[in-house]
């Protein structure tokens, strides 16, 4: 076994994890044979032995009083009902405006003004008349200067059966 | 009528005291069953049994001990709340740790807001993952004597150079006992990676804690 492969490997070795008797054979006298690797795993077991006999962080008792509070104004909270999220309460306010915004509206404007309704009053009936059409038609020679309120001219044309 | 049939008599003492004890020696799936059966002091077994571990666990991840605290009620607020919907036939250990290790983890991400101190950690933990694994005859250093006294300081120094994403790995394994597959639900990796990252925070403790514990 080379180093590489020792130091590669070595979490498997540490952990009992060669479970194939001739692996575990083979690591077992590569840190026989190998300083360097050997002083490795007795730098690692040593480290860690120490670490672990270290005496861990206690927390202090203003520690286990400030849980304290924190829990009791959670219990508090869980006794009410409980607050909208905030998508949720942000989604109700906007129906909620919007509903409002509806009824404002409807209320704002004044009722419309109905005109009163008139009589009926009956289509007239066409009235056939006989007789000639009747054209009426300004003289031409009529001028503009004197104020002829046509300036275009009409003319007034008495149809040839008129004088019969 | 008797104050005890109206309810108005506070438990004796100890018969607190005893409770606490039962509690004490009961597990933690039974612990939680009894919390959410209303029992008073269920929680506060589950506080006393965590507390500590988890201070040590995040302390040493992060390297604050007073914000250390501070995560530590956090993840305590948090179990509190929402402990009802625990799936109980996981282990409590490890949810309890994974919310530990998610909180610690935020915190370093806060810190490393900086783009300077972000670029610093990314090659950092670049190079911890690829540098060959290595390790120095370190025989003809000179001893220090000073730092064996303060041996203490010196191996708390050396798990706090370790990489971040080493060093929860390694704490979790050396220190608090846990199996590949509990580091891997709590640091949310696959075992190839916690393997992997194991085995370089290994090397490069190894390397750190030499000269001060031959």
């Amino acid at each position: 076994m080379t180093c590489r492969e020792f130091l590669a490997r070595y979490t498997d070795y540490r952990d009992g994890l060669v479970a194939a008797p001739r692996e575990a054979r083979r690591f077992a006298r590569h840190l026989v044979t190998c300083v360097s690797c050997r002083r490795y795993d007795a730098a690692l077991h040593n480290g860690v032995g120490a670490l672990q006999t270290l005496p861990g962080a206690e927390p202090d008792a203003a520690f286990r009083r400030r849980l304290e509070r924190r829990l009791n104004a959670e219990r508090a909270r869980a006794g009410r009902p409980a607050l909208p999220t905030r998508p949720a309460a942000a989604a109700a306010l906007l129906v909620a405006v919007a509903l409002g915004l509806l009824a404002w509206e409807g209320a704002r404007h004044s009722p419309t003004v109905r005109a009163p309704s008139l009589p009926p009053v009956p289509f007239p009936k066409p009235v056939a008349q006989a007789g000639l059409p009747f054209v009426s038609f300004q003289d031409p020679r009529t001028s503009v200067v004197s104020g002829n309120p046509y300036p275009y001219g009409t003319a007034f044309v008495e149809p040839a059966s008129a004088h019969r | 009528m008797p104050a005890v049939l109206k309810g108005t008599v506070k438990p004796n003492p100890s018969e607190r005291a005893r409770e606490r004890q039962a509690l004490h020696e009961l597990d933690d799936a039974q612990v939680v069953q009894r919390h959410l059966a209303a029992d008073a002091q269920a929680f506060g077994t589950l506080v006393d049994r965590y507390q500590g571990r988890l201070l040590n666990f995040v302390n040493r991840t992060i390297g604050d001990r007073e914000r250390a605290e501070d995560l530590v009620q956090e993840v305590f607020v948090r179990v509190y709340r929402h402990l009802h919907r625990f799936d109980q036939t996981k282990k409590f250990s490890t949810w309890i740790y994974t919310i530990a290790s998610n909180l610690a983890k935020n915190e370093l991400r806060n810190r490393s807001r900086n783009p300077l101190v972000f670029f610093q950690t990314i090659k950092r933990n670049w190079e911890a993952d690829h540098r060959p694994l290595q390790f120095e005859d370190t025989s003809a250093r000179p001893d220090d004597l000073y730092r064996k006294r303060f041996l203490k300081d010196a191996v708390e120094q050396c798990v706090s150079q370790l990489p971040e994403h080493h060093r929860v790995v390694f704490v979790l394994r050396e220190l608090e006992g846990k199996s590949y597959e509990e580091i891997a639900e709590i640091t949310g990796c696959n075992l190839g990676t916690v393997k992997s990252r194991l085995n370089r925070a290994r090397n490069s403790f190894a390397q750190l804690i030499e000269p001060l514990v031959q």
